[in-house]
């Protein structure tokens, strides 16, 4: 009894302390997903896109792209996650990527100029989006700790759930509808499983 | 805050909890799948069979595409630039659905079309169900009906998060160390958050 009284004690603390440190985060997620799914009723928008051609006032180094990326960002004015490729004609591409914008740079071969394209959807629909798809943990420290947040989030939404669930069962008595919404829930998402994958 | 109060609340953030649970434990699993692929990804099955159909050769490809599918009986997108066709008459297409791809070949000089149904790996079928609450409009039922669990689970979720307030100021945060702690991880989240959005 003491045993189960301790274990029931650990589980409500776990529900509480995830559910503090990933509070903000939950409810953006809540909010930019539930928009994202009613993408019906919100403006799309369409891209708005400027190019410049500009000359380069220095020699890049391309032996190290990430740290001339970081260079061009500080020398156009460039904000967002980077990323880069190379092609096979020599040309090197950056992408700097931050919700509504993305700013892409092609440094032709003879590395003397470049061509900024600016693309541009900002609308509410889109931001949103885009705010609820950044992943991974590249890109920089707060990229990284973005990703941390990302994976505390889903781990605790699945704390949420099954210390939510031991919770509910305790007091099964008094909160008598528990039954019927798991059994509905849970077959709900056995079928769909099932009828996806089989 | 009185009796009345407290109860409707808790039966909010339990009954809430219970039925946004499932969703819950689905986009969460698919969330830390995202970001470290831990679940398989790759195709697992496969099956293949062989329909007569006939059609009019003179077809496009986006019209021919769109009349063998529904002579199949299969609801699903067809991507344009999945198409591929060349001038012997073979043309190829995909039918692609949540968990599950069928690719279609056929010659345009008969009547014989060959199917290849892809079974989605786990992954891929929990991404779908992750997804799977903006609506698909595919005419699967079943797929309506987690499409709309999906939002209703979105809405009663926000609810529920939106409660645990209440239970943090009447239970669980017992001095002002602790609230001290929540108000700085929150402005740190917030901040995190505009920064991505306005600077990136």
């Amino acid at each position: 009894m003491v045993n189960r009284l301790k274990w029931y004690k650990r589980n409500r603390k776990i529900h509480f302390i995830s559910s503090i440190l990933v509070f903000t985060f939950s409810f953006m997620y809540i909010i930019t997903g539930f928009v994202t799914s009613k993408h019906e009723w919100f403006t799309v928008g369409e891209d708005v896109k400027h190019t410049q051609n500009l000359p380069l006032h220095f020699v890049p180094d391309t032996t190290n792209l990430k740290k001339l990326g970081r260079e061009l960002k500080r020398e156009f004015d460039l904000n967002g996650r980077m990323d880069y490729t190379k092609n096979k004609k020599g040309d090197i591409s950056f992408r700097y990527i931050r919700p509504g914008i993305v700013q892409h740079v092609l440094m032709n071969n003879d590395l003397d100029s470049l061509v900024i394209t600016h693309t541009e959807r900002k609308t509410l629909y889109e931001i949103n989006k885009r705010v609820h798809r950044v992943h991974g943990f590249q890109g920089g420290v707060l990229y990284f700790i973005w990703g941390i947040l990302l994976d505390l989030t889903a781990l605790s939404m699945i704390l949420f759930s099954v210390t939510g669930i031991v919770m509910w069962y305790r007091s099964r008595k008094i909160y008598t509808f528990g039954w019927p919404i798991l059994i509905v829930v849970f077959v709900l998402g056995i079928l769909v499983f099932t009828f996806l994958k089989f | 805050m009185n009796k009345k109060t407290m109860k409707f609340l808790s039966k909010l953030h339990i009954y809430g909890g219970l039925i946004s649970s499932l969703f819950f434990l689905v986009v969460g699993l698919s969330a830390l799948n995202f970001q470290h692929q831990f679940l398989p990804e790759k195709d697992t099955k496969t099956a293949t069979y062989t329909k007569m159909i006939s059609f009019d050769a003179s077809l496009q490809a986006d019209s021919l595409s769109k009349f063998i599918r529904s002579e199949l009986g299969i609801s699903g997108h067809l991507p344009k630039w999945e198409f591929r066709q060349n001038k012997s008459g073979m043309f190829r297409f995909l039918i692609l659905r949540p968990g599950r791809t069928f690719e279609v070949k056929l010659n345009r000089n008969d009547d014989q079309v060959e199917v290849t149904e892809i079974f989605h790996s786990t992954g891929k079928v929990l991404r779908a169900m992750h997804f799977g609450s903006s609506r698909n409009k595919l005419g699967y039922t079943l797929l309506d009906i987690w499409s709309f669990y999906g939002q209703l689970a979105t809405i009663v979720g926000f609810l529920t998060l939106i409660s645990s307030i209440f239970f943090w100021m009447n239970r669980s945060v017992k001095n002002k160390k602790q609230w001290g702690a929540i108000l700085v991880i929150g402005i740190f989240s917030v901040s995190l958050i505009l920064y991505i959005w306005l600077i990136g």
